[in-house]
């Protein structure tokens, strides 16, 4: 009974959330649907939890599932109502023509992905959380709240709020605290399987995503890149921290982001939007990083779709509205001022960020194939005029990384070693999809239509 | 391509062939820097430093900036003495590299039996033994005599050998620890990590092709432009990704082997995961404290104890921070230095000196024990 329990609460979300994002692109594959079905779906979760939570509602497992099941059943019947559509972008990951040394090559990196899925399953399954972190903060705030059936409002509550660190956002705290009340009690190796489907289903996504604007060798090769990083699996294999579930949302935003620039879809700006406020959610480092989505990817996008300008508009106005009320009644803000209060040059940190990003082995030799990715983007600029925004965003998202230890009293956590590698983890995904974007992807449809030209 | 290269008239060839041939010459340079460390030599044969003061009551004891590479030393040697039985039981060698704000460290057991001693503490394997190192120190711990240190040095690589450490530490696993979280440093090799040989290794090799394909093709610009450098290009990079991908993969299913084993029909998790002190602490606030009561936690360590029991008890009993003791009836002293219980007046002394009655309700150990705080109506 609870194992059918067990798969309700990480069932049913996926399939929300894949409803929802079938009802609202239609046009799109299967894969992305699944993929990204699962941050939605996560994100509803979340999202209904925390509505319930501080409204001071007591959660038990009708009412945290029948909200969700109902979501579902009412985009399957959107779903239902829709003529089948014809022109529908499949993602291609069925490769038509390739050599024997690609599929080789794709065989090889198709085994080291499964072999880290076997550990990183094995892991969850198998052992108990030790990070300190996880059982000081995340985990400890999802057993709080799962094992109370409700959110202590009172500030004189010792559990206020879940009990520590009432200032950081709930939501990370609430993905396990879902599984633990759909499942009806708190074991380690069920409330961290979510972090397996952070994991399993982030490099699906970037894969579905760019292999519609890039040949599919290149769609997985990036999606490899970001599966492999090694610090990526650590985070898989010893769950309990946010790093891994806010860099998912920040690469669904990213992804989607990139979509309003191909396709000038309304659609893609509101989903955009919406997993831009899962990152945010996730951790406050979130907001700023979804800040830099806006600025470097929305924006641009919104402003190069000619003739479609005035609804995007629209759309990201109204998006804009939404997300801030989101961000405003779902975090704490103070830490912002706490930031700028203790900004400050430390230039010392320069050796500490290299040694995070290059010498030691947290992205192997992730920020160097970035670094050259750059350079080739940039050095080509004089002969492909196409648009720089994934780029400029790239730098500004790496800019924005360093930033926080450079220009605030957060060295303090790059001098201990604590945080820089973590920060960039956060930020991986979403640099790896963009800079495949930049180096490797079409043409935007803006840049077609005033007459740049790209190589294709 | 290469009769259309045959044709070009010589002067137009020249500078693409030129550039051709410094590109080979770069590529060169980077295989020579992958290289170097399995050549080098450090010139002195050990920085050795001899403390102008005798080491007693074992401090930290730091040498004089002595700017040196991890790769060309193998080891710290320090020579020693101390009264047989009574000198330090462990030691603990300190380095810091060059504007860095901690040290690193590692320990080894010692034995002190007889006069003058000489302990090598091997840092062959030590994945912080890396990169540039501006000071080296040690310190004492253990034992209740004091220690005369005679010498402090480091032990040379010497070229023959470095090819087989180089091996030895390529797979010489890293075990995740509680730092894995934050960041992961992968094996020391000759005092580089895998990325500097494995990045230099590809960069060499595709400068090459690019050098040849720039000869062939008439320059480089004809060469990056066509699709099959570009493909090329990223073959060397995959080749070089997936090979640092395999060894970090190592390290994670070893890992994951481990804990498997450790934890396989592991009856009492909590044991095995926060120590058997942790878990009995644990066991005896479940029969002791009732549902809902909170406690608090004193302790030398103010994280490590208070933050697993909070967790492995939420949300039925409550954890406060030492600052509520007025909230709480129940104090679990779990190894602390300042504060002490007399069980014959019923007394806990705080650290600040006060005194508060309170009543043993259990204990699990010397200095492990739960006691229940004597109201002032309580007789």
């Amino acid at each position: 009974m609870t194992e059918g329990r067990l798969l309700l609460a990480l069932l049913l979300p996926w399939l929300a959330g894949g409803l929802v994002l079938r009802a609202m692109r239609s046009d799109r594959g299967w894969l992305e649907h699944v993929a990204g079905g699962w941050f939605l779906g996560q994100l509803l979760v979340v999202g209904w939890l925390f509505l319930l939570l501080r409204g001071g509602a007591s959660v038990g497992l009708w009412s945290a599932v029948l909200p969700i099941a109902a979501a579902a059943a009412a985009a399957a019947w959107w779903c239902a109502r829709q003529p089948p559509t014809t022109g529908r972008t499949q993602t291609s990951l069925h490769a038509p023509h390739a050599s024997l040394a690609v599929w080789i090559a794709a065989a090889v990196i198709l085994l080291s992905l499964a072999i880290k899925a076997a550990i990183v399953t094995a892991a969850i399954g198998g052992s108990p959380i030790r990070h300190d972190d996880a059982l000081a903060i995340w985990l400890f705030r999802a057993k709080a709240i799962a094992g109370l059936g409700h959110l202590p409002l009172n500030p004189a509550d010792p559990l206020y709020l879940g009990g520590t660190h009432a200032d950081y956002p709930l939501f990370a705290s609430l993905v396990p605290a879902w599984v633990a009340i759909v499942a009806g009690e708190w074991r380690e190796a069920w409330v961290t399987l979510p972090w397996l489907g952070f994991y399993l289903n982030l490099p699906l996504m970037i894969a579905a995503n760019l292999s519609r604007w890039m040949h599919w060798t290149r769609a997985g090769l990036t999606a490899y890149a970001v599966a492999s990083l090694p610090l990526l699996v650590v985070h898989a294999m010893r769950p309990g921290y946010a790093d891994m579930l806010l860099a998912g949302f920040l690469a669904a935003a990213t992804l989607s982001a990139l979509d309003a620039f191909h396709s000038g879809s309304a659609r893609a700006i509101v989903l955009a939007c919406v997993f831009g406020i899962g990152a945010a959610w996730m951790k406050r480092e979130g907001l700023a990083a979804f800040g830099v989505v806006v600025a470097a990817l929305m924006v641009p996008a919104i402003a190069a779709a000619h003739g479609r300008t005035a609804g995007l508009l629209r759309t990201f106005a109204v998006g804009g509205v939404v997300s801030t009320a989101a961000i405003w009644v779902g975090m704490d803000l103070t830490f912002m001022r706490d930031t700028f209060e203790g900004a400050g040059i430390h230039g010392d940190v320069w050796p500490v960020l290299g040694r995070h990003l290059g010498t030691w082995g947290s992205f192997g030799l992730f920020w160097y194939a970035v670094a050259l990715g750059l350079v080739w983007r940039i050095a080509s600029l004089w002969r492909h005029r196409t648009n720089v925004s994934p780029a400029i965003f790239c730098i500004l998202l790496t800019a924005y990384g360093a930033a926080i230890f450079l220009c605030t009293d957060n060295a303090r956590f790059a001098y201990n070693d604590q945080t820089p590698s973590r920060v960039f983890l956060q930020l991986s995904p979403a640099v790896a999809a963009a800079i495949a974007a930049a180096v490797w992807g079409r043409p935007t449809e803006a840049s077609v239509s005033s007459g740049d030209h790209a190589r294709v | 391509v290469t009769e259309q290269t045959r044709k070009i008239p010589m002067r137009r060839v020249a500078w693409p062939r030129a550039s051709a041939a410094l590109l080979a010459l770069a590529g060169l340079c980077v295989f020579a820097a992958a290289l170097r460390p399995f050549v080098r030599q450090a010139k002195s044969a050990a920085y050795v430093w001899q403390p102008a003061v005798p080491m007693r009551d074992k401090p930290i004891v730091m040498s004089p900036p002595v700017p040196m590479h991890a790769g060309d030393f193998s080891a710290i040697e320090v020579e020693a003495a101390a009264a047989p039985g009574r000198g330090p039981t462990e030691l603990i060698v300190l380095w810091q590299s060059p504007g860095a704000y901690g040290f690193r460290f590692a320990r080894e057991e010692v034995i002190f039996d007889r006069g003058m001693q000489r302990f090598r503490v091997d840092l062959t394997t030590n994945r912080y033994w890396r990169g540039r190192i501006g000071q080296i120190g040690i310190q004492w711990a253990g034992g209740d005599g004091d220690v005369d240190v005679r010498q402090l040095g480091v032990v040379r690589i010497e070229r023959s050998e470095r090819i087989g450490l180089a091996w030895r530490q390529l797979w010489t696993r890293v075990p995740l620890d509680n730092t894995s979280i934050n960041y992961l440093t992968g094996p020391a090799i000759l005092g580089h990590g895998l990325n500097f040989y494995v990045g230099l290794l590809a960069a060499a090799a595709a400068t090459w092709y690019l050098a040849l394909r720039s000869w062939r093709m008439g320059g480089m610009a004809a060469a990056l432009s066509s699709h099959p450098s570009a493909k090329h290009l990223v073959a060397f990079a995959l080749v070089a990704w997936l090979a640092v991908d395999a060894r970090a993969t190592l390290d994670l299913a070893h890992q994951a082997i481990d804990d498997l084993r450790k934890f396989r029909g592991a009856r009492h998790t909590a044991a095995l995961l926060y120590g058997d002190d942790l878990a009995a602490c644990r066991d005896m606030i479940v029969d002791s404290v009732p549902l809902g009561a909170a406690f608090i936690v004193l302790s030398n360590d103010p994280y490590y104890p208070r933050h697993r029991l909070a967790y492995l008890l939420t949300p039925h009993r409550v954890c406060l921070a030492p600052e509520r003791l007025a909230e709480t009836e129940y104090v679990l002293v779990y190894d602390s230095g300042d504060v002490m219980y007399d069980p014959s007046l019923g007394l806990l002394r705080m650290a600040d000196g006060d005194l508060i009655r309170a009543e043993l309700v259990a204990r699990t150990s010397e200095a492990i024990y739960l006691l229940r705080l004597v109201t002032p109506e309580e007789p």
